[in-house]
């Protein structure tokens, strides 16, 4: 495995490039200090950049596994999407558990979202029950 | 200005102190700093900085891709080392690959920071035992290098290690002693004692512990004027 020197300092320089200063993400939003942009940064949120997504190491593609499906982007994925990308993905008891606390008024909003013919049935099905 | 923080022996604090420093130095003296994770073994801070997975600073030379920067406090800029830590586990390196991207940083920082309306000045957190050729080409290229220990600096484990210590101390710009116990206080420049571990094991609240306790706030006051000059 070797570097590409020439190309990172390239890079590095900015003249690969020209967009590179708006991708920065605040880390510090969330801190004690009030957020406030970088000096350079415009006032525009960022746009999603690989500098924004999460949990996708960049190595990951050479490591990728079979469960590679294409997944949008943090900021495209609304709650709905989320809440039902945890329970599907946690283990069954957890998965049990989690809906157990939910609200079931939260999870059929949640699957509403979702124009699917079979979700549609299975929410008659519960609102039946 | 770019002040690289390194040591000899792992586990000696030189995460924590490059945390430190860079709190202190956005804080309380209002310098802007860019903290570079270039500590290939562990991405440490990263992790304490909570940066999300994804390229960082190794990224433009292993895969082309820009660097995530994350703004951790105001005035206070994180370049992440995950990727680093990842490649350094998965491939085959030559060290010198890694010792020349981290030269390449050195070189491209400035240009860089300005394109991205970045601070101009950086700490570089690093892993333990960087060659000595490699400190001495960077200190060649204006870094100053922060050379962290502890006791076993002064503990003359065995004369092999005295020697090596002497070495790095050498080419040290300022060698702190981390973990100081009553025969150490008086002998090295730069001590730093030890305090309670914070519940929440964040930079800042490490950053703010460490500067906490008086003493420890005069040696990173101390060591900043030194290594660290207002720009």
């Amino acid at each position: 495995m070797r570097l590409d020197i020439k190309k990172g300092i390239q890079l590095l320089t900015g003249r690969a490039d020209p967009e590179a200063g708006r991708k920065i993400a605040d880390l510090d939003a969330v801190g004690d200090a009030p957020p406030q942009p970088a000096s350079a940064q415009p006032a525009a949120p960022p746009a999603p950049s690989s500098a924004l997504r999460p949990a996708a190491p960049a190595l990951a593609a050479s490591q990728a596994d079979a469960s590679d499906a294409p997944r949008p982007a943090a900021s495209e994925a609304d709650w709905g999407e989320l809440l039902v990308r945890l329970l599907a993905s946690a283990p069954e008891d957890v998965a049990q558990k989690l809906v157990g606390c939910l609200d079931r008024e939260v999870i059929a909003r949640a699957l509403e979202r979702r124009n699917d013919p079979y979700l549609k049935v299975a929410l008659m099905l519960i609102a039946k029950k | 200005m770019i002040v690289l923080v390194t040591s000899l022996d792992g586990g000696v604090g030189k995460t924590t102190l490059a945390a430190a420093m860079a709190y202190h130095a956005a804080v309380n003296r209002g310098q802007l700093a860019l903290l570079i994770d270039a500590d290939w073994e562990k991405a440490e801070l990263s992790q304490l900085a909570r940066a999300e997975h994804g390229p960082g600073w190794l990224s433009p030379f292993l895969t082309g891709e820009e660097p995530a920067v994350f703004k951790v406090r105001d005035g206070l800029y994180l370049v992440p080392g995950y990727d680093a830590a990842e490649a350094y586990q998965s491939y085959d390196f030559q060290i010198s690959e890694l010792e020349k991207a981290l030269e390449a940083w050195v070189e491209g920082l400035p240009a860089f920071a300005a394109s991205r309306g970045l601070p101009p000045a950086a700490i570089i957190d690093t892993t333990p035992t960087l060659r000595l050729s490699l400190l001495d080409r960077l200190r060649e290229k204006g870094v100053k290098v922060v050379f962290v220990a502890d006791v076993r600096a002064v503990s003359r484990v065995s004369d092999i290690k005295a020697e090596q210590y002497a070495s790095y101390f050498k080419l040290a710009d300022a060698v702190v002693v981390n973990y100081t116990s009553f025969f150490t206080r008086n002998t090295a420049p730069y001590t730093i004692r030890r305090v309670p571990t914070p519940k929440d094991l964040h930079w800042e609240a490490v950053a703010k512990a460490i500067i906490r306790n008086r003493h420890n706030r005069r040696t990173v006051e101390a060591l900043l004027h030194k290594v660290y000059p207002p720009h």
